[in-house]
């Protein structure tokens, strides 16, 4: 039985994604290994273009690995999109203009077919739990960036996914509501025993949110370095005078630093293929 | 409703500027002609015009509802092709490559020249007129909603993707909506050409219309008369394309303000 468990929650085994444009042939991920247990938080950190989000996207099923296998709870991404078990978070939050913020947050109830009795009250739950009551009614251009990431993360919540996936969600936000929206997501987390995993280019971000950071560099996008965090996860903002969150984050810097190029010199994340399985 | 009400009170002060600015034209105009320095057939009086309009509103009137059955019944069924068209080739790849080329090529016909063939054809009732104006709005609207179908970006289509959304859902919930502003920014080009080719349509099968009236009032000088038409049918486009700012605003209540969206002529 020990063994089953550990095929639970996120597997991400030997995982590599290729894809060639104009002849060249790129690695955007080069044989990742990661394991992220049920119900515990993770992250990968690194600078922009190390093949972060390739591998969540791998996760998420929008884009499928050259080799290797990638598994929630032993589904495949795809399986796993079939029987909603994840929720994906990306950093535009995405909302569609015509709906008001109700309506957003109720769409993948609707695309799964549930009652619009139950789409009304699992929605202003979760409207409620990212704080958004009274807003329900608002158009999407009406809200601030950080609201209508509130309201992306509400419509994650509505599906009660078993896996969070979170593609960099609060990396288009002003530094004092990011670090708010990472407490807040905090509570969620504890509320709803999700499983994380969070893709971000933040190293305190990495700290706060995670029980373990996977850092990546690029070209090829390899897994460097995986630190784990001792903090439980009942965790306040006082965390980040605990002299272990700074210990952690110089930890990570160090490793950040001596895996890769530093940020400003990485080019832009290749996004040729990423819409591979999407279109048509 | 509320919100429509509102929109159009604060248009009001706009319309006033506008308004005082037309009517300083008019008295110009009306200056102008009145000292007979410029001939009268060559730019009648506004009085003049007026005139003529009190005196054949009863022919105005009617000549007038012909244009507009004309251009409202091409609009329609042009719009009705356009959808139904547009759907199909963008659900059926195979249909979509072979057709769509031709239809876009189609576009670069110049529609007036064709009423001839379509008066051969058709003879000079209403079906020529109906015809031309079906065809250019079906063409306009076409291109404009292939464009807007395929608007939603990309993340939109990745969050439907995750989401386990199934084709119908993506049309129903996403693609629909997002082709609204193309739609109407269409809309709103084909309802002003509808009554131009209307009218141009009208000269050549010369049996009624407002097109036809401006025509045999040149012919006979009346030349009050045929600026009076003039005035009418721009009248009637104005009020057309005011009735699809008005479904404009009822059709997309999220949007801040009506947009221009990405329309192609």
């Amino acid at each position: 039985m020990a063994d089953r468990r550990d095929r639970e929650g996120i597997v991400v085994r030997d995982v590599t994604m290729t894809y060639e444009r104009r002849g060249i042939t790129t690695t955007a991920v080069d044989g990742c290994d990661l394991i992220v247990p049920k119900g515990s938080w993770a992250s990968l950190l690194g600078p922009s273009g190390c093949g972060k989000s390739t591998l969540l996207k791998i996760l998420a099923d929008i884009v499928r690995p050259t080799s290797g296998i990638a598994t929630m709870d032993e589904l495949t991404p795809a399986e796993a999109r079939a029987a909603r078990i994840f929720a994906l978070v990306s950093q535009q939050s995405v909302m569609l203009p015509w709906r008001r913020l109700a309506e957003n947050v109720e769409l993948g109830l609707e695309v799964a077919g549930v009652s619009r009795r139950e789409r009304r009250a699992r929605a202003r739950e979760a409207i409620e739990l990212v704080g958004l009551s009274g807003f329900e009614k608002a158009y999407p251009h009406e809200l601030s960036g950080g609201m209508r990431q509130r309201g992306a993360i509400a419509r994650a919540l509505t599906l009660r996914p078993k896996f969070l996936l979170m593609d960099e969600p609060f990396g288009a936000l002003d530094e004092l509501t990011r670090e708010r929206l990472n407490f807040e997501l905090i509570q969620i987390l504890e509320e709803t025993g999700a499983t994380l995993l969070l893709v971000t280019h933040s190293v305190s971000e990495a700290v706060i949110l995670s029980d373990k950071v996977a850092v990546m560099s690029p070209r090829p996008g390899r897994i460097v370095h995986v630190a784990s965090l001792p903090f439980g996860h009942h965790r306040t903002p006082e965390l980040r005078d605990d002299p272990r969150f700074v210990a952690a984050e110089r930890e990570l810097r160090h490793a950040l630093g001596s895996g890769g190029a530093p940020d400003a010199a990485a080019p832009p994340e290749p996004a040729a293929p990423d819409r591979a399985l999407v279109a048509g | 409703m509320k919100r429509i009400t509102r929109k159009l009170l604060e248009g009001v002060a706009g319309v006033r500027a506008a308004a005082a600015f037309l009517l300083a034209a008019l008295l110009l105009w009306q200056l102008v002609t009145s000292t007979g320095l410029v001939k009268f057939y060559v730019l009648p009086a506004p009085s003049t015009v007026l005139e003529a309009m009190a005196r054949f509103r009863g022919e105005l009137g009617e000549e007038a509802l012909a244009t507009l059955t004309v251009a409202l019944a091409g609009f329609a069924l042009g719009t009705v092709a356009a959808i139904a068209v547009a759907m199909t080739l963008t659900y059926s790849r195979l249909v979509r490559t072979a057709v769509y080329p031709l239809l876009l090529a189609l576009r670069a016909l110049p529609f007036i020249a064709i009423i001839p063939i379509l008066v051969v054809l058709m003879g000079t009732g209403y079906e020529p007129r109906i015809t031309i104006c079906a065809i250019s709005t079906f063409l306009t609207t076409l291109v404009n909603l292939m464009r807007g179908l395929r608007s939603a970006d990309g993340e939109v289509e990745e969050l439907m993707h995750t989401l386990n959304a199934t084709g119908m859902q993506r049309l129903l919930k996403v693609r629909v909506y997002a082709a609204r502003p193309y739609l109407l920014a269409a809309l709103r080009i084909s309802a002003s050409s509808c009554v131009i080719e209307a009218t141009v349509a009208e000269w050549i099968t010369g049996d009624s219309g407002l097109g036809y009236l401006v025509q045999i009032s040149g012919y006979t000088f009346q030349i009050g008369l045929m600026w009076a038409a003039i005035v009418v049918a721009s009248a009637l486009t104005l009020a057309l394309v005011g009735v699809i700012t008005l479904i404009e605003k009822v059709a997309m209540p999220w949007a801040p303000q009506a947009p221009g969206a990405g329309a192609a002529v």
